[in-house]
């Protein structure tokens, strides 16, 4: 009997012991550089308000810039924070979020931080401040022609889960307002906030969003024209160039689609006699072969500016490509 | 390193999560292993999907509560059937928690945004609140009581049913109250393991108790000590490797498991 319990103690000693180097090794050769306690560290939700956030306090002192981990696949509205993230979020002092239920953990990091400021970009442009008329470019999912009816039920649930379609950087109008909120919202209410790094990076930014994308004409081009979309991001794309989106299936890798739904896609894509259909190539590559053969529409896989790693000139050199990549399809 | 670790609130939450649920998962796995209902605590854990499903069709905005009516429901509707004896019971189980399955799973993919769901698959007990710590403290002190109370009568009927009932044992109340408490607990908690994982979580301690012990005092007290263990070792792992916290502890849980099964098979 004796043998037995010390088999168990010896048992979990050992897997302490294990477990214990293991995790040691595993922390020293991932460890990250930790901030300094005297920075203020803007903690971004995701890669468009992270590449805004870069360009608004760059070379700015005093700010560490940090994104949340990313997703690799799928859509930043399942993606649930990791341990690293909730270390970072407790020692940050502002959070950055694109909102408009993007981020579907926003109510448990309000719950869990209630000292952490937070910058909510889509609310800001919701309720027009400053942004006058812009909230009318906000688009609701209601419009789009896809079932969210059981979305509905977890609508109490969600922080800002309103219906709303929250890919609002793909219009690049809305997201020089969500540089300009952000701006805003980290200079406070500073007598002299005009003459401070963040307003001259600030402007500088705006600047370049302003002289730097070229939408090659395709606002011309492309202007009433009818197109259909294969990832509700686009829709924003569409609203920029001013086409008319007539049909939408919003695609992901958990996303199965019946026949009945391709088929009447397909209807309204000849109904309407679409010639420009925008899709995300992960998952809409596949979708778009058929498309392309059951009708005269042309598929353009284009970027959303989720997934991957970016740097501070990121959004201007994708918005370029996919305006590109758009022309090239004409 | 540990004090920085209890820096964080979420991670105090948490190890708070794992001491309340994990002495519990080995208590009543215990029973559920020397029961055999392994397979049925199973079956509970996948129809946690329906409750959802059903929680959206009505409107419950509060999908915990439609979870726990429908477990309720289901383990006892599972007994019953059971009880007719018109088919071997892990036939029975197996249909039920099929067609569970794929009803939550058919609602809940409707327009195609299953993905809505999936995080409680795997669960995720770093985002635990206070409000829903106070709940776990709840259940544990009614699974306490109903412990103390009932632990001699439902060894006994494990053991010899008919027996059981030829002593004036309530055997039918007796199996529905353990089933009613099954579904509670794997209700309440499998938002924090996931539906993947919450069956490993109740059998393999019991499992691995029951490899070494002689007697049922050993086999339950072995049994809350490997769950403890496992419980807060995968969730210290996790926190420094980064990783899932559920899979951390089934892997811990399961070292013990082997570990225990080549020294019972020597002994």
């Amino acid at each position: 009997m004796k043998n037995k319990y010390l088999f168990v103690l010896l048992l979990l000693i050992s897997i302490t012991v294990v477990c214990s180097i293991g995790t040691f090794f595993y922390v020293k050769l991932n460890n990250e550089q930790t901030t300094n306690d005297d920075e203020i560290l803007v903690m971004t939700s995701c890669n468009p308000v992270y590449i805004a956030t870069l360009n608004i306090l760059d070379g700015v002192e005093g700010y560490k810039v940090q994104n949340l981990s990313q997703p690799t696949t799928g859509c930043l509205h399942d993606y649930t924070l990791t341990t690293e993230d909730m270390k970072n979020l407790s020692k940050a002092d502002v959070l950055v979020v694109n909102g408009g239920g993007m981020e579907g953990y926003l109510d448990d990091v309000v719950a869990a931080y209630p000292d952490l400021k937070i910058i909510d970009t889509y609310e800001a442009i919701e309720h027009s401040n400053g942004f006058i008329g812009m909230n009318e470019l906000l688009i609701e999912e209601e419009e789009l022609d896809h079932d969210h009816e059981d979305e509905e039920a977890h609508e109490e649930e969600h922080h800002h889960d309103h219906g709303a379609n929250s890919h609002i950087w793909m219009d690049d109008r809305l997201y020089a307002c969500q540089v300009a909120a952000i701006a805003n919202e980290l200079m406070g209410p500073n007598p002299n906030r005009e003459e401070t790094p963040i307003s001259k990076n600030f402007f500088e930014y705006s600047n370049k969003l302003e002289d730097e994308i070229d939408k090659q004409g395709l606002d011309v081009a492309v202007a009433n024209e009818n197109v259909a979309i294969l990832h509700e991001a686009f829709a924003y794309t569409a609203q920029s160039l001013g086409a008319n989106v007539v049909a939408t299936m919003d695609l992901d890798e958990e996303r199965q689609v019946s026949a009945g739904e391709v088929s009447a896609f397909l209807d309204e894509i000849k109904e309407h006699n679409v010639k420009l259909v925008f899709a995300e190539y992960d998952y809409g590559n596949a979708m778009g072969k058929l498309i392309e053969e059951q009708t005269d529409a042309k598929v353009v896989y284009l970027e959303t500016l989720v997934h991957g790693t970016y740097d501070k000139d990121s959004y201007i050199f994708v918005q370029n490509n996919n305006y590109m990549k758009i022309k090239e399809t004409l | 390193m540990f004090n920085e670790m209890f820096s964080y609130a979420f991670m105090i939450r948490a190890t708070i999560a794992i001491l309340l649920i994990s002495p519990l998962f080995g208590m009543v796995g215990t029973m559920i292993v020397q029961k055999r209902m392994a397979y049925f605590s199973d079956a509970l854990g996948h129809s946690a999907l329906t409750g959802i499903a059903a929680g959206v069709i009505m409107g419950i905005a509060n999908t915990t509560v439609s979870m726990i009516i429908f477990g309720v429901c289901f383990a006892l509707l599972l007994n019953y059937i059971s009880r007719k004896g018109l088919s071997s019971s892990d036939t029975l189980i197996s249909v039920f928690a099929s067609c569970a399955t794929a009803l939550g799973l058919a609602i809940l993919s409707r327009g195609g945004s299953f993905s809505n769901y999936s995080a409680i698959l795997v669960g995720d007990i770093l985002s635990i609140t206070v409000t829903e710590i106070i709940q776990l403290i709840v259940l544990f002190a009614v699974i306490l009581i109903f412990w103390f109370v009932s632990i001699n009568r439902l060894t006994a009927i494990s053991i010899h049913a008919t027996l059981a009932k030829s002593r004036s044992m309530q055997v039918r109340v007796m199996e529905d109250a353990f089933a009613v408490l099954i579904a509670l607990l794997v209700m309440l908690s499998i938002k924090w393991v996931g539906i993947l994982l919450i069956n490993a979580l109740l059998i393999l301690p019991a499992a691995s108790s029951r490899n070494i012990s002689e007697n049922f005092r050993e086999y339950t007290y072995f049994s809350m000590i490997f769950s403890i263990f496992s419980g807060v070792a995968g969730l210290f792992v996790s926190y420094f490797t980064d990783m899932a916290t559920g899979p951390m502890i089934v892997l811990i849980a399961s070292v013990i498991y082997f570990a225990t099964y080549i020294y019972g098979k020597d002994r």
